[in-house]
C-alpha cells in the first residue's frame, strides 16, 4: 500500500518537472510554431503530424498546449505569491498580537471567505482591464484569508512555548521574533496550503481565461483553449478534451504533492 | 433557538451595507471610469466632464453611494452604460435561473455527498472508501465547465438524449424545462458533491470514533439507528457549515456553466458587463451575488444553531 503511495507521489513530480521543462524551453521544443494557421488544414484529427490534431485555424494543438504551460505556472505562482504575500503578513499579526487586533482581522477573513471568488475576480478584472496578470492578482487576493487563517492557527500554536518566550526575553524586536522564530515553526501548514493552492489557482485561472478575461489572443493559454475550442465541438470534440485532460492532471499532481507534503510535514 | 434567528437577522443589514459599501468602493477605483467607456478611449476631456455631469458622476462619492443605494433600495438599479437597459429589470428577468441552478446544485450535492461520505467512514479502508476518495479527488481536480462540455459531446450529441443548450422555461412544461436544466446542474454540482463527501466523511469518522457510539454500541442498539440517528447528526454540523461557503461557490461556478450552456442568467450578464466595461451592471450583479450568499450564511447559521445547541452561542 505504502509503496504505490510512494509511486504516484513520483508520478505527480515527474510531470510537474515535466511542465517546468516544457516551460523553460516550450519555444525551442514546440514541433510548430504555435500561432502559425494553416487554413488548408484546420480540424485535423489526432496524427503523426500532429499529435493532438489542429485547431479550427490549422494551428497544432500540442504546441498551442506546451507554449500556454509557460501563463499558466507563471500565473499560479503569482496567484499564490500574491496570496502569501497578503496572507502571511495577516495571519501573522492576527495570531501574535491578538485581542481585538485578531478578532477584527479575522472577522474581515470570514467575511472575504464567502464572497464568490470568481465574482471577485470577474470585479477586480472590470476594474484593471482583461489580462492575465492582473486576474490572477485578484485570485491571489481572494485565496489570502485562507493562508491567513492556517498562519494564523499556526502562530497561536507555538507562540506561547519556551523557545519564543526566551527571544522576547533577549529583547529582540517584535517583528524580528515573528519572522525568525515564530513564522519558520508554524511554516509547514502554509507550505501545504500554498501547494493546493496551486492547484485551486489553476481551476480559477482557466476558467477565467474559458471567459475570455485572460490572457489575450492570439497568444495561446491553457483557458483560452477553452474558449477556442469549444464553439466547434460538433466538428472536432478533441480539441475540447486535449486542455482539459492537461488541466486536470495537472490540479491531479498539485493536490498529490500537496498530500504527500502534508503527510511528510505535519505528520498523521 | 428564537435569539438566534433574531441575532442573525438583525447582523444582516451591516453585513449586506458593507458588502455594499466595499463593491462600490472597488469600482470607484477605476481610471477614466463610467464616463470614459460611453465617450470612448479618444474622447475629449470636455466629453468626458459632460458625460460625468449627465451620470452625475462629478458630485461627491459619498452622494454618490447614497443615490446608489437608494435607487435600489426602490427597486431601481440604474440604467446600463452602453445599450441603456434597465440593470433591474435585467436582475429580476435572469436571477430566479442562476439560483435555479446553484440552488438544485447544491441540493444534488448534499444528496449525492451524504450517503457517500457515510458509506466512506462505515467501510473505512476498505475498496468502497478507496473508490468514491479517488472519485471524490477527481472530481475535485476536473473543471467544472470542461466537464460540462465533454457531456455535451456525450449527452447531447453522440448520444443525443439531452438539449445541448439553452434552457426551457417551465412554461415549457416541466419535462422538458427539466431536460434542460440536467446537466448544467449535474456538471455544477460535481466539485461541490466532493467537498460535501470529504467533509462527512471525516465528521463521521470522528463521530464513529467518539466514546457515545462506543456506549451505544456497547447498548446493543442496530447499526442503522447508530450511524443515522446518532452519527450522522453529529457530523451533520461541519458539513452544514460548510455548506454555506460552498452556496456561495455554487453561486460563482454558476457563471462559468451558464456560458456553456447557454442559460441567460445572472452569470452571462456579468461577464458582458465585465468585457465591455459596463460599471453599474457589473456593480449591481455582484451586489445581488453577495447579498444572496449573506442570506444564504444566514440561513446556514441557523440550521446549524437547530442541528447543534453548543453553536447558539
Amino acid at each position: 500500500m505504502s509503496h504505490t503511495i510512494r509511486l504516484d507521489f513520483y508520478v505527480a513530480l515527474a510531470f510537474v518537472a515535466l511542465l517546468i521543462v516544457i516551460m523553460l524551453f516550450g519555444p525551442w521544443i514546440v514541433p510548430y510554431d504555435p500561432i502559425a494557421q494553416d487554413l488548408r488544414h484546420p480540424f485535423a484529427p489526432p496524427s503523426a503530424a500532429h499529435w493532438l490534431g489542429s485547431d479550427n485555424l490549422g494551428r497544432d494543438v500540442l504546441s498551442r498546449l506546451m507554449i500556454g504551460t509557460r501563463p499558466a505556472l507563471i500565473g499560479v505562482l503569482i496567484a499564490v505569491g500574491m496570496a502569501a504575500l497578503v496572507g502571511v503578513p495577516w495571519g501573522l499579526s492576527a495570531g501574535y498580537v491578538g485581542g481585538l487586533t485578531d478578532l477584527v482581522l479575522m472577522r474581515i477573513a470570514d467575511a472575504m471567505l464567502v464572497f464568490p471568488g470568481l465574482v471577485l475576480a470577474l470585479v477586480l478584472t472590470a476594474i484593471f482591464g482583461p489580462s492575465l496578470r492582473m486576474s490572477m492578482i485578484a485570485i491571489g487576493l481572494v485565496y489570502s484569508p485562507v493562508v491567513a487563517r492556517v498562519v494564523r492557527s499556526g502562530v497561536m500554536a507555538v507562540r506561547s512555548r519556551d523557545f519564543v518566550l526566551v527571544t522576547r526575553m533577549y529583547g529582540l524586536s517584535g517583528p524580528y521574533r515573528m519572522w525568525r522564530h515564530v513564522l519558520p515553526n508554524a511554516a509547514a501548514p502554509v507550505i501545504v496550503q500554498l501547494t493546493l493552492l496551486m492547484g485551486l489557482s489553476l481551476l480559477a485561472q482557466v476558467g477565467l481565461g474559458f471567459l475570455g478575461v485572460g490572457l489575450q489572443p492570439p497568444f495561446p493559454s491553457w483557458g483560452s483553449a477553452f474558449a477556442e475550442s469549444f464553439p466547434y465541438i460538433i466538428v472536432s470534440p478533441q480539441a475540447t478534451f486535449a486542455p482539459g485532460i492537461v488541466v486536470a492532471v495537472t490540479v491531479l499532481a498539485l493536490y498529490r504533492i500537496g498530500d504527500e507534503l502534508r503527510d511528510r510535514m505535519t505528520g498523521p | 433557538m428564537l435569539r438566534l434567528i433574531l441575532r442573525r437577522l438583525l447582523l444582516l443589514l451591516p453585513t449586506a451595507l458593507f458588502g455594499s459599501v466595499l463593491i462600490f468602493a472597488m469600482v470607484q477605483i477605476i481610471p477614466g471610469g463610467a464616463a470614459e467607456t460611453i465617450a470612448g478611449e479618444d474622447a475629449s476631456p470636455q466629453t468626458i466632464a459632460r458625460i460625468q455631469a449627465q451620470l452625475g458622476l462629478d458630485r461627491p462619492l459619498y452622494e454618490q453611494y447614497l443615490g446608489w443605494l437608494n435607487g435600489i433600495l426602490h427597486g431601481d438599479f440604474g440604467r446600463a452604460l452602453l445599450d441603456n437597459r434597465q440593470i433591474g429589470q435585467d436582475i429580476a428577468d435572469r436571477f430566479p435561473h442562476t439560483l435555479e441552478l446553484a440552488l438544485s446544485a447544491l441540493f444534488v450535492a448534499l444528496l449525492v455527498g451524504l450517503p457517500l461520505g457515510t458509506a466512506s467512514a462505515i467501510y473505512r479502508r476498505s475498496a468502497v472508501d478507496n473508490t468514491i476518495t479517488t472519485l471524490s479527488g477527481l472530481a475535485l481536480a476536473i473543471p467544472e465547465f470542461w466537464m460540462a462540455m465533454v457531456s455535451i459531446n456525450l449527452f447531447a450529441i453522440k448520444l443525443a438524449w439531452l438539449p445541448a443548450t439553452g434552457l426551457e422555461p417551465w412554461s415549457a412544461g416541466w419535462q422538458d424545462h427539466v431536460a434542460s436544466m440536467l446537466m448544467p446542474v449535474l456538471t455544477l454540482s460535481s466539485g461541490a458533491a466532493a467537498v460535501v463527501t470529504r467533509f462527512t466523511r471525516s465528521g463521521m469518522i470522528q463521530a464513529l470514533d467518539s466514546q457515545y457510539i462506543r456506549t451505544a454500541r456497547s447498548l446493543g442498539l442496530a447499526p442503522a439507528t447508530i450511524y443515522l440517528k446518532f452519527a450522522l447528526k453529529n457530523a451533520l454540523v461541519p458539513v452544514v457549515t460548510i455548506s454555506g461557503i460552498i452556496a456561495g461557490a455554487l453561486l460563482g461556478g454558476a457563471v462559468l456553466v451558464e456560458q456553456v450552456f447557454v442559460i441567460p442568467g445572472l452569470g452571462a450578464m456579468l461577464v458582458t458587463g465585465v468585457l465591455q466595461k459596463d460599471y453599474p451592471t457589473v456593480q449591481s450583479v455582484a451586489l445581488v451575488l453577495t447579498i444572496a450568499v449573506i442570506i444564504i450564511n444566514m440561513l446556514v447559521d441557523i440550521a446549524c444553531g437547530a442541528l447543534d445547541p453548543r453553536s447558539r452561542g
